[in-house]
This record gives C-alpha cells, structure tokens and sequence, in this order.
C-alpha cells in the first residue's frame, strides 16, 4: 500500500469516524430501546435477586446527553455484611451515559466501512456481521456496567462492616471493560466479522 | 557396506525433513491470523493485569504528578499564563478548574491496544521495539493534549465535558491508534518488499 492510499484511508476514516458520531448523536437514543429486552435477559442473568427495568432520560444533570437508567427492585433480602442488608422491595438505580455505550460500537463500524473490499456483497455481508458482533460487544459490556455500579454501591457500605459481601465476578469484568476492554471487544468484533466475511466471500483471484 | 553408507545419510535427510516441516508449521502457525489475535489479547490481558498491579499511591503521587499532571500544567502556564495552573499531587487546579486525573485516564487503555498489537505482528525484534517506543511517544503526548484540552473545556465549556471526555477524546485516541498501528504494518511490509 502506499503513502497515497494510506493518507486516502486515513481520511475516509475520519470522515466515517464523523458519520457514524452525527448518526449514534441524532439515533442513538431511538436505537437503544430496541435492546432493552436482550439487556434485560442480560441483566436477569447477572442478578437474579433483581427485578430490573429500563428507562432513557435526558435532564440537565446529565447536560442533556440521553443516559439510560436502570431502576432494580430487590426481590429478596440482600447481604452486606453482618449488620447489614438490603429489605426487600427497596429501590436501586444506576446509569450509563448514552455516547458512553456507543464508544465501542463507532470504533469497530469505522474499522468495518473503512476495510479495503472487493465487491458491495463482500461489503454488505461484512456490515451485517459487525452488527451482529457489536450487538453481543454491547450485551457484553453494558449490562455489567449497570449492576457492577450497584454491586460498587453495596461494597462501599459492605467494606465498613465485619464479613463483607464478596465481590461477584462481572465487577472485575466491568473494571476491565471499563479500563479499555470495551475498546478491545470492539476490535475483536471487527476481527471476528472480517475472518467470517472472508471466509465466507472471500477476494476474487486475478 | 551399501546399508552403512546409506542408513545415516537417509536417517540424516529425514531429520532435516522433519526439522523443515516443524519449522514450517511454526512459522505456519506463527504468521497465522488466530495465533496472532490470540496474542494481541493475551497481551493485551498481561498488560492489564500489570498496570492494576501497581499501587494507587504510586500513582497518585508520583507517577500521574511527574509524568502527567506537572507537565501538562507547564504546558498550560508556558501557552496560557493567565491560567496560572497549579499541579497538585493528581489534581489540575486553577481558579477555574479543578481536574482530576485517575486511574485510566493516562492512555494506558490505548497504549495497552496498540503494544499488544506490535508485539502479535509478526516482524522483527527490533522493528517492534522501534514501533513500541514511538507508540508510547504518540499515546503520551496524545494523552497530554487531551487533558489540557479537558482543563480548557471544564475552565470555559462545561457542558462539552461529557461530549468530548465519553465520546470524542477515548474514539479519537483508539482509532489514531488503528492508523498508526496501520502505518507501522504497511511500512513494514513496503520495505520488505523493497528489500526483496
């Protein structure tokens, strides 16, 4: 490749990169209730002591950015610590800001509608598989993001007792996510969807 | 006197063709797309672990003061003297902004990305020491200008903060990232071209 194609890359890189960003700002908060019941499943999965619901919200705390909130009722009584618990019925939220959720999901969509392709099918195939991934990149992520929040919640009051509430194993996954693994999901997702594309259709020999 | 002049030569190419096809398969296995995915997460996951490894002190006090903050605040006195920014342990302090540098926001999410992806791309030693160093040279100083961007924006433009510090500034950094890493490949395989 050279320094021309290269600097024509770049640029049609940051022009998707500008696209995309214009598209998730505009859409984005009609998108993401579409996924509400598979996050649910999700949610269900991570924390069966919760009974979990999903609302988007735009307030000027959040300076007008969509956030989506989870509010999560306690079915049962839940350990803190030995002089702790939360009754039944109590309230919960948590939140994750909107642009947040569609960090990953732009970088693997940039990588894919830039990725050097023969023909518009091979094209098609490959956005229709980076979809596919960054549906699972966000089922992935955003729900641990939610409950691991809570789960650092009842921690901080854990921690001030004797016997503390062990710490489950998606809030490591959220630390990790958070710290960059997101970033990392979302270009295995694009490696994933270009090994299948190929594989799939692969290049026309000359 | 036939079979002993002919055992060892047999048994010695079939040694030969055995190590070839060994080395074959190695370097089969090695230049393939899996095992080199596989190493850039396995990397990747080292890299995590060791960074979390390190004391939070250790980078509050020293590391974030000396390595981020303090210069960043240099920078911002040396371009905009009027800020009269102080350095304060992990704090970016002024009479307009108080900005907190923690854990994650030094690059280390990014940089960790990009060296994993030099150290699984197949190529010389030295190729990937050279593509590691300017690597860690581009995500710091990117990093730099991040966070004196984000003063500026929380010291004048508050309600960008959210905007460019969720959004902009961590897709911005990864996908320059992408570019470089795309660069150094590129440039990799041109010269071997060359040579060849």
């Amino acid at each position: 490749m050279s320094q021309r194609e290269l600097l024509r890359l770049s640029l049609k890189g940051l022009l998707v990169w500008l696209m995309l960003s214009g598209f998730f700002w505009y859409f984005g908060a009609w998108l993401i209730p579409a996924l509400f019941p598979l996050i649910k499943a999700v949610l269900i999965f991570l924390a069966p002591d919760l009974s979990t619901s999903l609302t988007l919200i735009t307030s000027a705390q959040t300076q007008n950015i969509p956030t989506l909130q989870l509010s999560a009722w306690t079915l049962q009584p839940i350990y803190l610590n030995t002089a702790h618990f939360i009754t039944p019925g109590t309230e919960l939220k948590a939140s994750a800001n909107l642009l947040h959720i569609m960090v990953p999901l732009v970088i693997e969509g940039t990588i894919l509608l830039i990725w050097p392709l023969q023909r518009s099918s091979q094209r098609l195939l490959l956005i229709a598989l980076g979809l596919l991934a960054a549906l699972l990149v966000i089922l992935a992520v955003l729900p641990a993001q939610l409950i691991g929040k809570l789960e650092i919640a009842f921690h901080e009051v854990a921690a001030k007792g004797q016997n503390p509430r062990a710490i489950p194993w998606f809030v490591d996954w959220m630390v990790f996510c958070e710290m960059g693994g997101r970033w990392l999901l979302a270009i295995s997702g694009a490696w994933f969807a270009i090994q299948l594309q190929s594989k799939m259709l692969p290049n026309s020999s000359k | 006197m036939k079979i002993q002049t002919v055992l060892p030569n047999e048994s010695e190419s079939n040694a030969e063709y055995s190590a070839l096809n060994i080395a074959k398969i190695v370097f089969s296995i090695r230049n393939s797309a899996w095992f080199q995915f596989m190493v850039f997460v396995g990397c990747y996951v080292l890299l995590d672990y060791c960074y979390f490894k390190i004391p939070i002190d250790l980078f509050q006090n020293v590391i974030y003061y000396h390595g981020v903050v303090a210069v960043c605040g240099d920078l911002i006195n040396l371009f905009a003297p009027l800020e009269q920014v102080v350095a304060q342990k992990n704090h970016l302090l002024s009479a307009k902004a108080d900005l907190e540098i923690v854990r994650g926001c030094d690059g280390a999410g990014v940089l960790f990305l990009l060296l994993a992806a030099i150290l699984a791309f197949p190529a010389s030693i030295a190729r990937k020491l050279t593509g590691m160093a300017l690597a860690i040279g581009l995500i710091y100083s990117i990093n730099i200008l991040r966070i004196g961007l984000l003063y500026f924006v929380i010291a004048y433009q508050a309600d960008w903060f959210m905007l460019i510090h969720t959004y902009i500034a961590p897709t911005f950094m990864v996908l320059v990232g992408c570019g470089y890493f795309a660069c150094w490949a590129l440039s990799f395989q041109n010269n071997e071209h060359e040579s060849a």
